[in-house]
């Protein structure tokens, strides 16, 4: 009995010892992140009520944004629809030798490689084997009416051989190609009777968290026994398998079993093409595809058969060699981590060094990784292109480089079943508008109906003061499109664009210290692509063939602008140096003397991250540790341009793959130790004055602010904004900035709705019954447990260079959100394609910000058309995705400004993009939430109005310093506590956080949010059922604890006394 | 005086091995968020009150085992588990030897020992007393 006693006394001591701290501390735990467990509950603690007592107009329609469609199956049928046609005019036509393309009516299809059975639908390597609605190859190929080899197929499916994730599909996951070599595929399925045409599907996948590997760094057999059967380790490079397929495909054509062999370039990362040219393989035509979303697989099928004629343009330089790639001397794949993850080696961004040249410790909070953007603003064509040029003209010590080399197909590049003519191409400078207006006449010359896309190019004059200044000028740089109707045989248009002449100044990083307009030749080119471009401008200046130019270029073609002898021209003049250093006249302005708005004055923002300006230099120029360097300049290409390997510029001859020691060596100095230290609260008080909190003034309420009595919608810098706000307690401020997870919190105080967004780079992936809000769910729609239809790689949306038919993507998008409850997206992608091994290429859009941003500008337009708003990311110099977290991106300004930045000015200032997602990255020393960036450049400077959020948080952010910096709604991994700042001296972080506050409610409040909302509906606040079961569960433990403790003590008690006495 | 039993050399390497995650947790997370005070502390003086009852009286040393280092164990995983989530941000291994990697030593070093503790205390508590030494 004693012991049964004293047994049961103990068991329930520890029971409920440790159920009282688990409710306590995990009590504390969940209260401080309440909203991020409401909202993955699914109970937001937010109810819309209306009050009968306000009597709001009963006759107001209030579903502002509407749909166009009345159930999912329609919505989603005009998705994929729109997957097809976006996959129709973005697929780009490479190579066509012999007119192997489109297919005769008797050509029949064999299907090579296993990716041809489990092709690349959406890039995103998780979600990629999970696409919604897909249509894969041989389904889509037979709807076309082309006949299939289906027993090679079979065989394929039936195999072992296809894509393997090590690690997983997931965030650290490592691909293996793991194709079937030639020698394994049965003869009597790969040279079944009547199949002619070989189509040789080439994958590649990206995805999140990790770059594609360039090298194996001896690492080729990891302990799980996987190769990384790239050539050498290079994921992007042809296998030895698919090499052998390939090569025994050519001998079959050579010995009369196959009569073409077209390559489906399928692959969301850039394969080197180095062997679409080589005679070994034989390859008749190229055709890229990217990944295919839903119903590419139909689209490729009617572009092979020649009923939809391809019109689309690369949106990337499509590299011969990725070795001549001068970013690789630079990107984050360089060195072999200590700290492996699983049994799979990660590769690390480089580690900064100490003074004595020893590399500091890889951990330490993220504090230590590096890359430096050594290149400049040469990346892609801007690198090329200008390189081809001086070679051309025997400047800027050209040295060995290659063109041919180095590039399989340009910028721009995309061949068509017919043929277009440019001609009467005309400039005309417009004071009224201060732009140039551009004309061009396409006449389809060929023998079939086809589209054409234009492209305009500029060049800016390379002077004398930007070689001593540091500043660059790229040989072409991309600046209007625009795209043909489908024009039949010898039918013509003219084509209008316009181009502004502040887009013809450069940033200037180290002298003015602004973007200047300087005197010279400026040539505004329409070519068929980059190359070509350069090539009319060339001519134009009188070079040709006979000079190593690889083709005549048509002078006719290009407008010589800013030069006394141009026709209409508004001559440039060094009275023109700075003539754009103000931004543009936006929300922001202010009033000069005479009552007039001026642009914010524009000047250095990114000081902090340029080595050649950090800490005086330290870590540039003749002190840097591993001796000088500089960034690429044109003036001295030879000298500056550093590669990952041992590389003949000549002929792209590799000697050897070891890595060489090309890369910036950066030392970990006290002041980069001392920024990455940074904290707002450590900083120095300030008199500014507080906001005002709780004003009863006024009764605003957030749908008050949706529109004025005229139906016009409220400007953000209407002073109705500053009574709202005024109304407003510091317990409302911190309840909408600790409660941002995939949603912005709502507020009873004003009644301001809960909005949802949902992260994605290629739209809605969910099902459409996410929440009660959306139309799926609402109109119990049967179909509401499907997703949206999978869509295209956002590089082949830009590949169409149709604007109008990017609008329309846009809005399915937006209806997308609208019927799955959602109000915003978390995308699309805004990075720029710094290399073809950044694993996030899939969602990024290009190499060139300007076609970045007008891709993304078309999107977001079409988007809020549906309530529906867009927060672009990563923001910003995040163009790795291995070690990313922490990891400081350094550059100049030029290059910061003019190729990164660049889309999101594009997106802002021509698609009214209402927000970002900022990256995990460092830019310098400072986390992305950076002050300077996200205020002073993408509000004042661009006019942006709507709320920053952060990616995951990360230990170096804390919400003082996200609000600080003006990233708005800090979200998980962020601590949600917001500091209690002291009653005086931290006015400056309580009016940060004001503006934090209302930059979130405009947003909503121009939002789907507001749906179904009126003056008389008011929001109000209940507690969720977890938060009242939790509270209940610790009533009961606190209060049972105590009877269990005085059993206890009774027993030992008694277990004592009858020890002691008995 | 003294009641030593075979439970007091059981109880002190565990009190001693809770005294030294201070030192661990210092060392890998001093200025960063997730260190404060209040963990850094509590080890030291609740595990040093359990370590001197576990000299004088292994029976309640192990209560007072068990309830310091679950008490520290609190504390810890109150002050550091946002560390976890950056930890982890970016996906979860499939092992759990890569996970503890990935965890890093420090972190699973504290977690590890003050859990271990707590479960020494535990199982303590109910095995035999034993005879005095």
């Amino acid at each position: 009995m004693k012991v049964v006693l004293s047994f049961i006394s103990k068991l329930l001591l520890v029971i409920f010892v440790i159920l009282y701290g688990v409710v306590n501390v995990g009590g504390q735990i969940a209260a401080a992140n309440a909203s991020v467990i409401s909202k993955f509950l699914g109970q937001d603690g937010f109810n819309m009520v209306k009050d009968e007592t306000l009597g709001a107009d009963e006759e107001l329609d209030t579903e502002y944004f509407k749909s166009e469609y009345s159930s999912v199956s329609d919505l989603k049928a005009n998705g994929e629809r729109l997957t097809q046609l976006v996959m129709e005019e973005g697929a780009v036509l490479l190579k066509n030798d012999n007119s192997a393309l489109p297919l005769s009516s008797t050509d029949k299809i064999s299907l090579f490689s296993a990716s041809s059975v489990s092709p690349i639908f959406s890039g995103y390597r998780e979600h990629n084997d999970k696409s919604s609605g897909t249509t894969n190859l041989l389904d889509g190929f037979t709807a076309a009416g082309l006949d299939v080899n289906r027993e090679l197929y079979n065989w394929y499916k039936s195999s072992n051989y296809g894509r393997q994730y090590i690690n997983g599909p997931g965030l650290y996951a490592i691909v293996n190609i793991n194709d079937a070599p030639w020698s394994a595929i049965p003869d009597s399925a790969k040279f079944a009777e009547g199949y002619n045409t070989a189509v040789f599907v080439l994958s590649r996948i990206g995805g999140e968290g990790t770059d594609n590997q360039m090298f194996d760094n001896g690492e080729s057999n990891n302990s799980r026994g996987y190769e990384w059967d790239g050539y050498n380790g290079n994921y992007l490079a042809l296998s030895e398998d698919e090499r052998s397929v390939l090569q025994g495909l050519k001998a079959a054509k050579d010995a009369g079993q196959y009569d073409k062999i077209i390559v489906l370039c399928n692959f969301t990362n850039q394969v080197m093409l180095d062997f679409v040219d080589d005679p070994a393989y034989g390859v008749d035509a190229v055709l890229y595809s990217g990944g295919l979303g839903s119903k590419g697989s139909v689209a490729i099928a009617n572009i092979l058969k020649g009923t939809v004629n391809p019109s689309g343009k690369l949106s990337d330089t499509f590299w011969k060699n990725h070795y001549l790639n001068p970013v690789h001397a630079n990107y984050g794949q360089y060195k072999l981590d200590t700290s492996k993850i699983g049994d799979y080696y990660a590769y690390s961004s480089y580690i900064y060094f100490d003074t004595n040249g020893k590399e500091v410790s890889t951990s330490a909070g993220n504090q230590n990784g590096y890359v430096v953007y050594q290149e400049g603003i040469y990346v892609g064509y801007r690198y090329t292109e200008t390189r081809y040029e001086d070679k051309v003209m025997g400047t800027g010590n050209a040295g060995n480089f290659n063109y041919s080399a180095a590039v399989s197909y340009p910028f721009g590049y995309g061949l068509s079943y017919t043929s277009f003519e440019y001609s009467d191409y005309s400039v005309i400078y417009n004071a009224e508008t201060d732009s140039y207006d551009i004309s061009v006449k396409v006449k389809n010359i060929g023998s079939v109906a086809g589209k054409e896309s234009v492209q305009i190019f500029l060049q800016k004059p390379y002077t004398e003061y930007d070689k001593q200044m540091g500043v660059e000028a790229a040989a072409v740089e991309l600046v209007a499109y625009d795209k043909t109707d489908l024009l039949e045989p010898g039918a013509e248009q003219t084509l209008n664009m316009s181009v502004e002449r502040r887009d013809f100044a450069k940033y200037d990083s180290y002298g003015h210290k602004t973007y200047i307009l300087e005197e010279g030749e400026y040539y505004l080119a329409a070519g068929k692509n980059a190359h070509d471009a350069v090539n009319n401008i060339l001519a134009a200046k009188g070079f040709s063939t006979a000079d190593g130019m690889d083709e005549a270029g048509n002078a006719n073609l290009t407008a010589l602008v800013g030069f006394a002898d141009s026709e209409n021209d508004k001559r440039i003049t060094s009275d023109d140096l700075l003539l754009y250093s103000t931004a543009k006249v936006n929300v922001y302005s202010d009033k000069d003397a005479d009552g007039n708005l001026v642009g914010k004055l524009i000047t250095n923002q990114f000081d902090n991250a340029d080595p050649k300006i950090f800490d005086g230099g330290v870590n540039y120029g003749e002190n840097a540790l591993g001796g000088a360097w500089t960034y690429v300049t044109r003036n001295n290409w030879a000298g500056t341009v550093k590669y990952a390997v041992a590389v003949d510029e000549a002929t792209g001859y590799v000697s050897s793959y070891d890595r060489l020691n090309n890369f910036v060596r950066l030392v970990k100095t006290d002041a980069i130790k001392a920024g990455l230290d940074f904290d707002i609260l450590d900083e120095a008080a300030s008199d500014v004055a507080y906001p005002t909190f709780g004003s009863t003034q006024t009764a605003w309420q957030l749908i008050d602010l949706r529109v004025d009595e005229n139906g016009n919608p409220i400007a953000y810098n209407d002073p109705r904004w500053d009574e709202l706000l005024d109304q407003l307690s510091w317990d409302d401020y911190v309840a909408i900035l600790a409660g941002g997870l995939y949603n912005t919190p709502g507020l009873s105080s004003i009644s301001a709705p809960t909005s949802n967004t949902y992260d994605s780079d290629l739209g809605v992936i969910s099902k459409y019954n996410m929440y009660p809000s959306g139309l799926a769910t609402k109109l119990n729609d049967p179909d509401k447990n499907t997703s949206p239809a999978t869509y295209v790689d956002n590089g082949i949306v830009a590949a169409t260079r149709n604007l109008d038919l990017i609008y329309e993507y846009g809005i399915q998008w937006g209806e997308d959100c609208l019927w799955a409850g959602f109000n915003g997206l978390y995308g699309a992608g805004a990075n720029i394609h710094r290399s073809p091994y950044l694993g996030r290429s899939y969602g990024y859009i290009s190499e060139d910000g300007f076609l970045s941003g007008m891709t993304l500008a078309k999107m977001n337009l079409g988007m809020e058309t549906k309530g529906a708003y867009m927060l672009a990311k990563h923001c910003v110099l995040n163009e790795q995705e291995t070690n990313r977290c922490g990891a400081a991106s350094w550059a100049n300004e030029q290059s910061i400004r003019e190729i990164y930045v660049k889309v999101f000015e594009v997106a802002i200032e021509e698609g009214s993009l209402q927000g970002v997602m900022t990256s995990l990255n460092r830019i310098g020393t400072t986390p992305a939430p950076h002050h300077t960036f996200l205020n002073e450049v993408l509000r004042y400077e661009f006019g942006m109005t709507g709320y920053n959020v952060t990616d995951s948080g990360m230990p170096y952010m804390n919400t003082a310093n996200c609000v600080w910096a003006g990233n708005d709604l800090p979200i998980n991994g962020v601590s949600h506590t917001v500091p209690d700042i002291p009653e005086t001296g931290y006015g400056h972080l309580a009016q940060a956080a004001r503006d934090c506050v209302h930059n979130v409610l405009y947003t909503v409040v121009n939002s789907s949010a507001m749906n179904g909302f009126s003056s008389d509906m008011r929001v109000v606040r209940f507690q969720p059922e977890w938060e009242y079961f939790l509270g209940v569960a610790t009533d009961i433990i606190n209060v049972a604890i105590i009877p269990v403790v005085v059993f206890y003590i009774a027993i030992e008690i008694w277990v004592g006394i009858r020890r002691r006495f008995f | 005086m003294f009641r030593l039993s075979y439970k007091t050399f059981i109880l002190v390497p565990a009190s001693i091995l809770c005294m030294i995650v201070p030192f661990v947790y210092k060392a890998g997370f001093d200025n960063t968020q997730y260190f404060t005070q209040e963990a850094y502390t509590l080890p030291f003086i609740l595990c040093s009150i359990a370590l001197v009852i576990s000299i004088f009286n292994g029976r309640y040393g192990s209560l007072a085992m068990f309830l310091s280092a679950f008490a520290c164990l609190l504390s810890f995983v109150n002050a550091s588990y946002l560390y976890l989530s950056s930890v982890f941000f970016s996906g979860i291994p499939d092992t759990l030897g890569a996970m503890l990697e990935q965890i890093g030593f420090n972190w699973s070093f504290c977690a590890l020992s003050l859990l271990g503790a707590m479960l020494v205390g535990i199982v303590s508590m109910f095995l035999p007393d034993g005879s005095s030494i």
